[in-house]
C-alpha cells in the first residue's frame, strides 16, 4: 500500500468529484469555480473544500473511493472529476489540510478568508475570486463507463482521452 | 482611389446615450431595450433559457442537503430574486450578450455566470439576504470582486444597484457584440 506524504506537495494532483453536468464548463473542459467554493464544516465551522489526493491511485481506485464516499450520499453518481495540481491552490494563497478523513486520501482546501465579525454575505466574493483563479487548472475527466477497464491513472491535467458527458 | 470609412463608434440609432429621468422614461427605456434585444436574436433567448434553469433548480435544490453534502435549500425567495435580476440585466446589457448559466450553490444561493474563456468570466451570487457578491476575471484588466447591497423594491432601484455589474459583464462581450452580421 502506498504512503502519501504528510503534506500535500505542489505537484500532487487533487480531484473534485462532479455529479451535476452544469458543474462542468464544456467550452474549456474544466470544472466550474462553484465546484471549488468552500463550505463550512458543521463541526468546526471552518471553511473548506473537500478534495481527493489522487496521486498514485489507479482509475479504478479513484472511482471506488468516489462510490463509497461521494456517490453514496449524492443524489446521483458522479459523472466525472476535476483534476488539477495542488500548485493551483497554493498560487491563490490557499493551503491543503491532508486530514485523511473519512478516507486516507482525503484533504481539504483551507485558508479561505473568514473574519468572524463579517457575515458570509460580505466576504463570499473573496472566495469566488480565488475559486475562479483555481478552476482553470482543474481539467474535467469523465468517469469511465462500465466496460472501460485497465486505463492507468493520469496524474497530470490535460488528458484528452476522455469525453464530456452530454 | 482609396477611401477611409470609419466603421467604429456608436452611430446606430439604439446606441444613443439616453439617460432616463422619470419613472415613465425608465419604462420606455426598458421596453425599448426588450424590443431591441428581441430583434437581435441571441438575447431574445435569455428568458426561456433562464426560466427553465430556475425551474430545474426549484425541483432539484429546494430541500436541505440536496447535494448529499449538507447543502442549504434554495428558497423560492432566492429563485424569485434571481429571476428578477436576470430580467433586469437582460434590459441593461448590450444586445447579443448571452444568457447566464445559473448554477445552484451549496450555501443556498444561485450563481449567475458568464464565461468567455478561463480568464474572461464574471459571476454573480444571489441570495435572500439583500446583498450580491460578484467576482470576475477580465483578461488583461485583471480581476475584480466585491459585494454590495441591492434594492429590489422597484425596477429602477434594482437597475441602479446593478449598474456596476452590468458594466463588468458588458466588458466581457464588448468587442464582439458591437458588430452586425453581414
Amino acid at each position: 500500500m502506498h504512503r502519501l506524504p504528510e503534506n500535500v506537495r505542489p505537484d500532487e494532483p487533487l480531484s473534485s468529484f462532479v455529479y451535476r453536468a452544469d458543474d462542468v464548463v464544456k467550452q474549456t473542459r474544466t470544472i466550474r469555480p462553484t465546484r471549488l467554493m468552500p463550505r463550512r464544516n458543521p463541526k468546526t465551522n471552518r471553511l473548506e473544500t473537500s478534495v481527493c489526493r489522487s496521486q498514485s491511485l489507479s482509475e479504478a481506485k479513484i472511482w471506488d473511493i468516489c462510490t463509497v464516499h461521494f456517490d453514496a450520499y449524492a443524489p446521483k453518481p458522479a459523472i466525472g472529476r476535476g483534476v488539477g495540481l495542488a500548485e493551483a491552490v497554493f498560487k491563490v494563497a490557499l493551503r491543503c489540510d491532508a486530514d485523511g478523513e473519512p478516507y486516507p486520501e482525503h484533504a481539504n482546501i483551507i485558508g479561505w478568508r473568514d473574519l468572524a465579525s463579517t457575515p458570509d454575505s460580505e466576504q463570499k466574493h473573496f472566495w469566488m475570486d480565488q475559486a475562479q483563479r483555481m478552476a482553470p487548472a482543474f481539467r474535467y475527466l469523465a468517469r469511465l463507463k462500465f466496460g472501460d477497464v485497465g486505463l492507468p491513472s493520469f496524474h497530470l491535467t490535460g488528458c484528452a482521452m476522455y469525453t464530456l458527458h452530454d | 482611389m482609396i477611401l477611409a470609412i470609419p466603421i467604429g463608434g456608436s452611430n446606430r440609432l439604439w446606441d444613443i446615450d439616453y439617460e432616463p429621468v422619470t419613472d415613465d422614461s425608465h419604462e420606455i427605456q426598458r421596453t425599448w431595450a426588450q424590443k431591441r434585444n428581441y430583434l437581435q436574436g441571441s438575447a431574445s433567448d435569455w428568458l426561456p433559457t433562464t426560466e427553465a434553469a430556475l425551474h430545474g433548480i426549484r425541483n432539484d435544490c429546494s430541500k436541505a442537503n440536496w447535494d448529499g453534502s449538507g447543502a442549504k435549500p434554495i428558497s423560492d425567495q432566492t429563485i424569485s430574486l434571481t429571476a428578477t435580476i436576470t430580467e433586469t440585466l437582460f434590459t441593461m446589457l448590450p444586445r447579443g450578450t448571452p444568457a447566464p448559466d445559473l448554477i445552484p450553490e451549496s450555501d443556498g444561493e444561485i450563481c449567475m455566470s458568464w464565461l468567455v474563456d478561463t480568464d474572461q468570466l464574471f459571476a454573480l451570487s444571489v441570495g435572500a439576504h439583500g446583498n450580491i457578491n460578484f467576482a470576475g476575471q477580465l483578461g488583461r484588466e485583471g480581476g475584480i470582486h466585491a459585494w454590495q447591497p441591492i434594492d429590489a423594491t422597484s425596477r429602477s432601484t434594482l437597475e441602479q444597484s446593478l449598474q456596476d455589474v452590468a458594466r463588468y459583464i458588458g466588458r466581457l462581450y464588448a468587442p464582439a457584440t458591437g458588430k452586425r452580421k453581414a
